[in-house]
């Protein structure tokens, strides 16, 4: 960190802990999942001899599932520990779930985008955020949900007709490609291209951001820290 | 006697000559060793090659019997003044595999390929699906996943082309073409003589899918392991559920590609500094690297005159200067 920059930490251990587990065994399942997809194509047998075969790949893609679904049960406990226990606000500006401004704020992004009017000042998750991290959820339903059908084929042919595990090849496969090309062009834009954050924003593995990033990036959250007195104003 | 001499010698001069041929002890690859020996009155359009590659059938798993052991009753005479070689040859090919592998016939009897040729003579016989001169060694279990595809590909899936390309999009195939043996070929359900039709929730298409997942019950069985291309002959749900997430993959990333390309475009004139002139519109990116270029050139010139104002006015100050002294 750069000597007399004030950082606020926006992220706790825990924040940072389970995205990093989220973006591994993503990394993991990524790599490891589409050469069988795609093993007619000419990149795929290379791929899968990288991993030392079907058999390995499928153990590596298994073992990271797991752990992805481990992170995902975490964090629906944290949630409803912050829901129930402490109880948070769900729309409150705090919470990470979707409320009215955020449409009002990709109204504003978008009128942005084309001069039309200022950079909307923004609370202290943006809407993109929020969308990536209800995407998980999403993500983990469709992919998760139909991975354990092709995972115990047998078990899902005791509760459903086997036609259900043509319907989870299916889904596992469209949703896992919508998850890749999401992450891929807008979630690694958002975090590695935007002028603001090039080359990369480490916020999420620091924890720690700078409060002039902060006071631009998410006006309304640093003007609420101010009055809150829980950081210096600039 | 002198043409036993003959091939005596042959035999020698073959056997020096660093080929691993076949064991030839009836001397018939004397003739048909030749690429070049062909039936010159062919009775139909099929290929009048009668040249078997030596070193392809010293390779099979057939190399140490004699031509004879499956060519019956062609031992020593032409052949096709003897028989009615494209019905009669059929009927000798099948005693021919019959007498030395009776229970794969046994097998073979009860299947819809021995119906087929019962019916016809055209119908599939042993060497349809297992070739003949090139059968290759291996041994039962230990099939290796490039002999199960090829198998697939090459034997099943020349008559029956369209179940091999729809069962090439399940995960069985998939996995078989990268290498992985365990997974299933045609015959690791279908039986490797009996050719079962495997229909869903048959008790024989239980006891097939139960040879690897050994949990299956009825329900199991409706997979579909050969699902037409557009699943056509698919339950409407699964069409359903094909069409609601491909709509669902489109539609998110474009509109995800389409809102970070305009972001990018914005960042971009921030940067080049033509941000916020209401040039924002479609394509204003375009018109905006191009008044930026126009701009550069008017700031250059100014710049440049500038420079020289600023040196014309410090020459008349010194002239001034001079001047009042």
């Amino acid at each position: 960190m750069e000597e007399g920059r004030d950082y606020y930490v926006r992220f706790n251990w825990y924040h940072r802990l389970s995205h990093f587990v989220m973006m591994t065994t993503f990394i993991g399942c990524t790599l490891t999942g589409p050469p069988l997809k795609y093993s007619y194509d000419f990149w795929a047998q290379s791929m899968m001899s990288f991993w030392g075969g079907v058999h390995n790949a499928g153990l590596i893609h298994r073992v990271m599932a797991g752990f992805m679904v481990a992170d995902f049960v975490i964090h629906a406990l944290y949630l409803a520990y912050w829901v129930v226990i402490k109880k948070a606000g769900i729309f409150g500006p705090d919470s990470i779930f979707f409320r009215k401004k955020d449409l009002a704020d990709l109204v504003g992004m978008v009128k942005w985008f084309f001069d039309r009017g200022e950079r909307p000042r923004f609370e202290r998750f943006t809407f993109w955020e929020k969308f990536d991290w209800f995407a998980v959820f999403w993500g983990i339903a469709m992919i998760g949900t139909s991975g354990f059908a092709l995972w115990f084929p047998t078990v899902t042919g005791q509760f459903v007709s086997g036609i259900f595990l043509n319907v989870a090849r299916i889904i596992h496969g469209d949703e896992a490609i919508l998850a890749i090309g999401w992450i891929l062009f807008v979630h690694l834009y958002n975090s590695h291209l935007r002028m603001n954050v090039f080359p990369m924003d480490p916020v999420i593995f620091t924890g720690r951001m700078p409060v002039e990033h902060l006071k631009h990036d998410k006006a309304a959250w640093y003007d609420r820290l101010v009055q809150e007195g829980k950081i210096k104003p600039e | 006697m002198p043409l036993v001499l003959l091939l005596a010698i042959l035999v020698v001069l073959l056997g020096t000559s660093g080929i691993a041929w076949a064991r030839d002890i009836e001397g018939c690859l004397i003739c048909h060793g030749d690429p070049n020996f062909v039936d010159t009155t062919p009775t139909d359009d099929s290929d009048p090659s009668l040249y078997v590659d030596p070193e392809m059938f010293a390779e099979s798993v057939h190399a140490e019997n004699a031509c004879s052991s499956c060519h019956r009753g062609f031992v020593l005479t032409i052949p096709q003044h003897q028989v009615d070689v494209a019905k009669d040859f059929r009927q000798v090919a099948i005693e021919a595999c019959e007498s030395c592998h009776p229970e794969a016939f046994m097998q073979y009897q009860t299947s819809n390929h021995a119906k087929l040729y019962y019916e016809d003579d055209a119908g599939p016989i042993c060497i349809s699906c297992h070739g003949s001169h090139a059968i290759r060694r291996v041994r039962l279990g230990e099939e290796t996943a490039d002999f199960k595809m090829s198998m697939a590909r090459d034997s099943c899936g020349r008559c029956h082309e369209d179940k091999f390309e729809q069962a090439r999009e399940e995960f069985h195939f998939k996995a078989l073409s990268l290498g992985y043996e365990r997974a299933a070929t045609c015959f690791d359900c279908h039986g490797f003589h009996e050719n079962l039709a495997l229909h869903s929730g048959e008790p024989e298409t239980v006891e097939a899918c139960r040879q690897c997942h050994p949990g299956a019950n009825e329900g199991f069985t409706y997979f579909q392991m050969h699902l037409e291309e557009g699943l056509k002959n698919a339950w409407w749900g699964v069409r359903a559920v094909y069409l609601f997430f491909s709509t669902l993959l489109i539609v998110v990333l474009v509109t995800g590609i389409a809102y970070t390309t305009v972001h990018f475009q914005k960042e971009t004139r921030i940067m080049l500094g033509v941000a916020g002139r209401g040039v924002g519109r479609l394509f204003g990116f375009i018109r905006a690297l191009e008044e930026e270029s126009v701009r550069g050139a008017v700031e250059d010139r100014v710049a440049e005159a500038e420079a020289e104002a600023e040196s014309k006015r410090e020459v008349k100050a010194d002239v001034d200067k001079e001047g009042g002294e």
